[in-house]
């Protein structure tokens, strides 16, 4: 199969992040701000797996321990041993579902915003009013 | 795999370029849909099919789905696009992306270095994944659901009335 | 021949099937649809009319390809094609039979779900980029659709899933040897079947082109080739979902007597005739009634089938 230096995939994702802080730093249009922090999101969600995919092919010992210490994971016919280890991918989920959470609130918070300050500017909102 | 790896990653990055510097906020959506076809290209290329699946029905599917939603409601066209060329001066651009290149050249620095191995690129089925899951990250699953509970809660609430400025002092605010 | 000829002969060979089909599925809708109304439909070009597919094509390739001027141009001329491109996307992981499929994917029946989502953007994005008022209401009621029907098809397949133990989808068939799962999973398969007509802008659920309140929808700016695209993407999305629902709960190619692929395009047809009889006896709701059939009922519906499905499968192993 595919043989990747771990190197590369994480640079990627550095790259796309810092793309993403770059984004968030220069833009003043909330919505764009959005958009750079789900690309940020992104990339931390492709290091998790990129690191997790490398993990994994260095320590199968680790993983047979893990599967000695930890008897709740091999249930339903699923050996812990054999398999290649899943943690890093189970880290893209959880990124994918706080991604899905932040979004929905703050897209909730833009269409506020837009009715209230009647500008998608993310300096219209600077002044405090009571 | 590996050409497919590094084309992916061409195209992940062009794009994520694209999306930082348009003017047009469904042309910066367009490309970060791209952008994250590319990214789970790479990611079912390390071995992860069902989470590049998943980053195509949540990511690209849902998440950008509710983004070109909240831009036909807002129904911003031209003003908004003369709007953003008041706003996005090239002088913008120069104290970010100047910042984030010394932090990213720090970062190549440092993984340059440090870490090498390869991604074996072996894949996780689905049934692995979910075993892990629900064996060891349980309370992870538990308290995720938690947090979407949470923004259901927040996002309906946030929601729930668009309130005029008029209105604003007589009934936004006390109620919550 | 080797593999990659068989690979290349799969992929051709479904390409031109699916757009055939669709087209003669074009003269067949028209002529079903006269049928249940009393009347004859499309008679003239060729036998019964048969040719009439052709004569559109060729009256359509010859129309002026018009971008109005003050649509949003790269956009207006993507949007068409996202829809047939998700579409025959899907068809990639469609297992027609044993061994004849172009991808024996193992998370298949995700990566249907997948692409089906992002056919939404095609309509979204026509309506945005058309830039006219019906269109851009077509594309925002199209988006709120997907949106929440996509959840209900997702969960409605997963008491498939469960049963099988596989996204698979030869998996998937194979495991319905002993009972077709449209039994066990009657409620999945409704909820999947009502899903699968708001996935499709299918008439019940077409209010992103109502014409009666939105000229066209979403579509009104099109015209031509790009109008036509729009048109087979409807007619290969319905075949697409047809084909699903006989692989996940009608046992795919799996029959007596009759050859698998013959068993396969005979059950697809026979759901895509139902896909058209219920356009030619269904009235449209209204979309806050559409809404609230999704969230209210089908949402329900379909957890408590995730619900009891898991139950009995618990049940049965210990």
């Amino acid at each position: 199969m595919a043989s990747i230096s771990v190197e590369s995939g994480l640079i990627l994702s550095a790259v796309l992040f810092g793309l993403g802080l770059i984004g968030v730093l220069a833009r003043r249009n909330i919505l764009f701000i959005l958009l750079s922090i789900e690309i940020m999101l992104n990339a931390a969600g492709l290091a998790f797996v990129v690191a997790g995919s490398a993990w994994q092919d260095e320590s199968p010992t680790v993983a047979a321990s893990a599967a000695a210490t930890e008897p709740t994971t091999s249930v339903g016919g699923y050996k812990e041993s054999t398999v290649p280890q899943a943690d890093g991918q189970v880290m893209f989920f959880f990124v994918l579902t706080m991604a899905a959470a932040e979004v929905s609130v703050g897209l909730a918070l833009v269409l506020r915003m837009h009715s209230q300050a009647g500008s998608l500017d993310a300096d219209a909102l600077s002044r405090m009013r009571g | 795999m590996e050409t497919v790896f590094y084309i992916s990653a061409a195209i992940a990055v062009l794009s994520t370029l694209m999306v930082v510097t348009r003017r047009n906020a469904v042309h910066a959506l367009l490309y970060l849909i791209v952008s994250l076809l590319a990214v789970a290209v790479i990611l079912f290329v390390l071995g992860g099919p069902m989470v590049a699946v998943l980053e195509v029905i949540v990511y690209a599917g849902a998440i950008m789905v509710l983004f070109v939603f909240v831009i036909i409601v807002l129904n911003i066209g031209h003003e908004a696009v003369r709007q953003e060329r008041q706003w996005l001066r090239p002088g913008n651009w120069i104290g970010p992306a100047l910042l984030t290149g010394v932090l990213a050249a720090e970062l190549v620095y440092i993984l340059a270095g440090r870490a090498a191995g390869v991604a074996s690129g072996e894949q996780v089925s689905p049934a692995a994944l979910g075993a892990s899951l629900f064996g060891p990250y349980v309370l992870g699953v538990e308290m995720a659901s938690l947090l979407l509970l949470a923004a259901l809660v927040g996002a309906y609430h946030l929601g729930r009335r668009t309130t005029t400025r008029q209105e604003q002092g007589s009934d936004g605010i006390d109620k919550r | 021949m080797s593999p990659t000829a068989v690979y290349l002969v799969t992929i051709f060979g479904l390409l031109i099937a699916v757009f055939t089909l669709s087209a003669g599925l074009i003269w067949y809708e028209r002529r079903l649809l006269a049928l249940f109304q009393d009347r004859y439909g499309p008679n003239r070009v060729g036998p019964f009319g048969l040719l009439q597919s052709v004569a559109d094509i060729v009256k359509i390739f010859f129309k002026e390809d018009w971008v109005p001027p003050f649509a949003d141009k790269p956009v207006f001329v993507i949007a068409p094609a996202v829809i047939i491109v998700a579409t025959l996307m899907s068809f990639g992981v469609v297992a027609f039979a044993p061994g004849v499929m172009v991808s024996d994917l193992n998370v298949g029946l995700l990566f249907f779900l997948a692409m089906s989502s992002m056919g939404a953007y095609g309509v979204a994005l026509a309506g945005w980029s058309s830039n006219n008022k019906y269109s851009l209401l077509g594309g925002l009621r199209a988006a709120a659709q997907v949106i929440s029907y996509e959840v209900f098809m997702g969960l409605s397949l997963m008491g498939v899933v469960m049963m099988a133990g596989s996204f698979n989808l030869v998996r998937i068939v194979q495991a319905q040897e002993r009972m077709w799962f449209f039994l066990p999973q009657l409620v999945g398969m409704a909820v999947f079947m009502v899903a699968g007509f708001a996935e499709t802008f299918r008439i019940p659920f077409d209010l992103p082109e109502a014409e009666n309140e939105l000229v066209a929808g979403f579509h009104t700016e099109y015209s031509g080739m790009k109008f036509a695209f729009f048109f087979l993407g409807e007619y290969i999305g319905i075949s697409l979902v047809s084909a699903m629902l006989v692989i996940l709960f009608f046992g795919g190619w799996l029959g007596p007597v009759l050859p698998p692929l013959a068993w396969f395009f005979i059950k697809t047809f026979i759901f895509i005739s139902f896909f058209i009889l219920v356009r030619g006896s269904l009235p449209r709701p209204r979309f806050d009634q559409l809404m609230a059939y999704g969230w209210k009922v089908m949402l329900p519906l379909s957890l408590a089938n995730l619900v009891v499905t898991a139950g009995i499968l618990l049940w049965r192993r210990s």
